[in-house]
């Protein structure tokens, strides 16, 4: 189990994580998501053991990840931008993470098939998806017990996304590893992902279990014949409201029976519910953070 | 505290550049030439690598990319420095233990004692490492790293270049720059001249020795400091810690302003005319101000703290100058050296002055009538192939003379009448050189006379001529008349 213990973070006068508390069970893929700055590498590069965080600590398997190194042979990290030696290929990255991680040869090797990469090719001249495929062989190859990927889905094609999602898919049930990714593609996250967080000002805004979330907001549209005061939709926990015409949208977390019961009693002429994808639970959440 | 794995993966990945280095150290080792030369052209190499290993090495934490990379792996810190040092070390010192071991079996460095060369070595390469190292990550980017690694190791001879030149243009009768002190403020330095003087005399300078170890304790434990609780995110930034850019910047810029305005002693006290001279040269150097800080930011960042500083740095080194001026350069010409008794001095005065006491003495020793051009040379012939020491008496005369020679130096520059060299040659402290206005009496020159260790020579229109120690002169050189029809 990851625990993240009110964990801060400043870059100088600026404060990036701010006594962030987070749980994140095993055998989990876990979608960290945040606008611009929220924080989600400096997240991911503190439980990777880079940053020491000014307060609070972070914790894998009990083992505090930034002070014991042995942990850290538990977890591998691929940023958004990776750091090649010069001149390494393929073959000679291998030989630098097999110096530290016991790497796989099976899942190596698959792994090169799947991403279609030459091994002694040097890496200079790969394609910035060439080189994202690179590291995730080896986070493959090297199966770790924390897997932390930042902004996975970067530059990959659609057919190398989606045989990416399968063989992760396949890498928790075979392993019962942990991944966090973080990435601005909410629709990749949302096929993959089985848990969330949302990054807002250096905390956490909402995390929980993506399908259970996604069921507590509801969209609903309504219709009312002539005037109607809009002051009774304050009693529900409305993240967003907008109108067009006579029709009412409203995004409502909460027991979607329930609301839908409470709706009724305001007798509309029209009312229907829709459910809220992941990119619209993220907007939502968002706004209604922001209110 | 030590990462096998880490070493391995260092000598592997840096295979290449390792065969290289031995292959040029066998090509050493199997060359006819000088076994004293090779072995230093080896300690060149080895010096030289001392640089560049860490900063091939400890790169990955100017790297804001391979920063991650390294500091995730799962090796602590201590271990990754502890490793990458001795990698570094290694990788310099195993050319100089195998040239040395060839050398010492070939029986060509008889006279060094082997395990002694080895120990001085490894001492040397190790504080040379440390050293460099620690100056590498002052900086937060590996061009930043490079320049604080020169800036920092230049900036002794710098400071000691500036005192020097103070020295020289404020402390009368000084006028040498000795450089020995400055072997003491570098490692560099301290090791070359240590391996020098081991393998041309077999004998270890202790002292050298002994600072060259503190270096590795010291600078080992602010280089542990600065790896194991470096911040990740410094990768990549700019170098902005104090010790850093806004140090080196300002002492540099500083000492620089100290050799500018060390001008001002010739216009002193004419602040206005000196300024008129010398305002370019302090523009030049502001626009060097900017372009520094251009280099530290990355950005051109020209705000008001700047010229602020420059101008108050620029008055402070002005004050300074005044204050050392009017202290007579803080005393030190008149406390630095006096004159001892075993001390080589020689003095040369030319004068025509008619009525002096002097022209009136020769006139009546020699008789001659024509005496329009005197020439003095008084030596204390101590420095000779026979020891010989100068009286209490001529070293108090010599001594009066000196100081005034030290008034004349701080009286006003525009009025350069001298006419008088003396230098002083002190076997420990070396050589000072006055020049001034003065007139020897014929009284001093009488009882500079008696002495044996001094001689005193006349030389007018009628030749030459040495006083005795009875007072008189005798014809040395005798000019033959000339008559002009």
């Amino acid at each position: 189990m990851l625990r993240i213990n009110n964990v801060s973070k400043s870059f100088g006068t600026k404060k990036v994580l701010d006594g962030l508390t987070l749980e994140i069970h095993d055998s989990s893929i876990f979608g960290l998501v945040g606008v611009n700055g929220a924080g989600k590498s400096t997240l991911l590069r503190s439980i990777a053991g880079i940053y020491k965080c000014d307060t609070g600590n972070i914790e894998f398997n009990g083992q505090d990840t930034y002070l014991d190194e042995k942990i850290r042979k538990h977890i591998f990290f691929v940023n958004d931008d990776q750091f090649y030696p010069l001149a390494a290929n393929i073959r000679s990255l291998k030989e630098f993470y097999s110096s530290f991680y016991e790497i796989d040869e099976k899942a190596y090797s698959e792994a090169l098939k799947m991403f279609n990469l030459e091994e002694n090719k040097p890496i200079a001249s790969f394609s910035k998806g060439m080189k994202r495929q690179t590291m995730l062989t080896f986070a493959l190859a090297i199966r770790p017990d924390l897997l932390l990927l930042d902004e996975a889905f970067d530059g990959l094609d659609p057919i190398v996304r989606m045989n990416l999602k399968k063989t992760l898919y396949e890498f928790i049930e075979d392993s019962n590893s942990t991944i966090i990714i973080s990435s601005h593609n909410l629709k990749e996250l949302e096929d993959i992902c089985d848990s969330y967080g949302i990054l807002e000002n250096g905390k956490v805004a909402t995390y929980g279990d993506l399908l259970e979330s996604k069921n507590n907001i509801n969209k609903y549209q309504l219709a009312f014949k002539g005037e109607f005061d809009e002051s009774v939709f304050d009693k529900f926990d409305l993240l967003h409201k907008s109108k067009e015409g006579s029709v009412y949208t409203l995004v409502i977390k909460g027991d979607r029976d329930e609301t839908m019961k409470e709706l009724e009693k305001l007798n509309p002429l029209i009312l229907d519910t829709l459910s809220v994808n992941f990119e619209e639970l993220f907007i939502y959440e968002h706004e209604g953070g922001n209110k | 505290m030590f990462s096998k794995e880490y070493f391995r993966y260092l000598i592997k990945n840096n295979r290449f550049l390792l065969i290289l280095i031995m292959l040029i150290t066998l090509l050493l080792v199997f060359n006819d030439g000088s076994k004293h030369t090779t072995f230093m052209i080896q300690c060149v190499i080895s010096f030289g690598l001392t640089y560049l290993m860490p900063v091939m090495s400890l790169y990955h934490v100017h790297d804001k990319r391979a920063v991650d990379t390294y500091f995730s792996l799962p090796v602590s810190r201590k271990a990754m420095l502890v490793t990458t040092v001795i990698y570094d070390i290694l990788t310099a010192y195993v050319p100089l233990l195998i040239s040395a071991t060839a050398y010492f079996l070939s029986g060509k460095m008889a006279n060094v004692s082997l395990l002694l060369l080895l120990l001085a070595s490894l001492v040397a390469v190790s504080a040379m490492v440390v050293f460099n190292s620690t100056l590498y990550l002052i900086g937060n980017n590996l061009v930043d790293g490079i320049i604080m690694i020169g800036a920092y190791s230049f900036m002794p001879l710098a400071l000691f270049m500036v005192l020097c030149s103070f020295a020289n243009s404020f402390v009368a009768g000084m006028n040498n720059m000795d450089f020995v002190p400055i072997i003491y403020l570098s490692p560099i330095y301290l090791s070359f001249n240590m391996i020098i003087e081991l393998i041309e005399s077999g004998i270890l300078l202790t002292e050298m020795f002994i600072e060259l170890f503190a270096i590795v304790v010291i600078f080992g434990y602010l280089l542990y400091r600065s790896y194991v609780y470096r911040k990740a995110e410094r990768a990549s930034s700019t170098s902005d810690k104090f010790y850093s850019y806004p140090l080196v910047i300002n002492v540099y810029v500083f000492l620089s302003l100290l050799m500018i305005s060390s001008g001002f002693d010739y216009f002193y006290p004419n602040l206005f005319e000196f300024m008129k001279e010398y305002f370019i040269l302090y523009v030049l150097l502001f626009a060097i101000y900017v372009v520094a800080h251009f280099i530290y930011k990355r950005k051109l960042s020209v705000s008001i703290r700047q010229p602020i500083f420059y101008v108050i740095a620029m008055i402070i080194a002005l004050l300074f100058v005044g204050l050392w001026r009017n202290s007579k350069g803080f005393n030190l010409a008149y406390r630095y050296h006096q004159v001892q008794n075993d001390d080589t001095v020689s003095i040369n005065n030319w004068y025509d002055d008619q009525n002096s006491d002097l022209i009136s003495y020769i006139k009546k020793e020699t008789g001659s009538e024509r005496v329009s051009y005197v020439s003095v040379n008084v030596e204390a012939l101590t420095g000779g192939r026979i020891k010989m020491e100068m009286s209490d008496q001529s070293k108090k005369i010599f001594e009066d003379i000196r100081i005034s020679a030290v008034d004349y130096f701080y009286q006003d520059n525009s009025k350069d009448d001298s006419n008088t060299i003396m230098n002083i040659n002190d076997n420990d402290k070396g050589l000072y050189i006055y020049h001034f206005a003065c007139s020897l009496t014929s009284d001093q020159l009488i009882k500079l006379a008696k002495d044996p260790a001094v001689s005193v020579m006349i030389d007018f229109d009628d030749g030459r001529y040495a006083i005795t120690s009875e007072g008189k002169m005798v014809p040395l050189y005798i000019q033959e008349s000339v008559t002009v029809n």
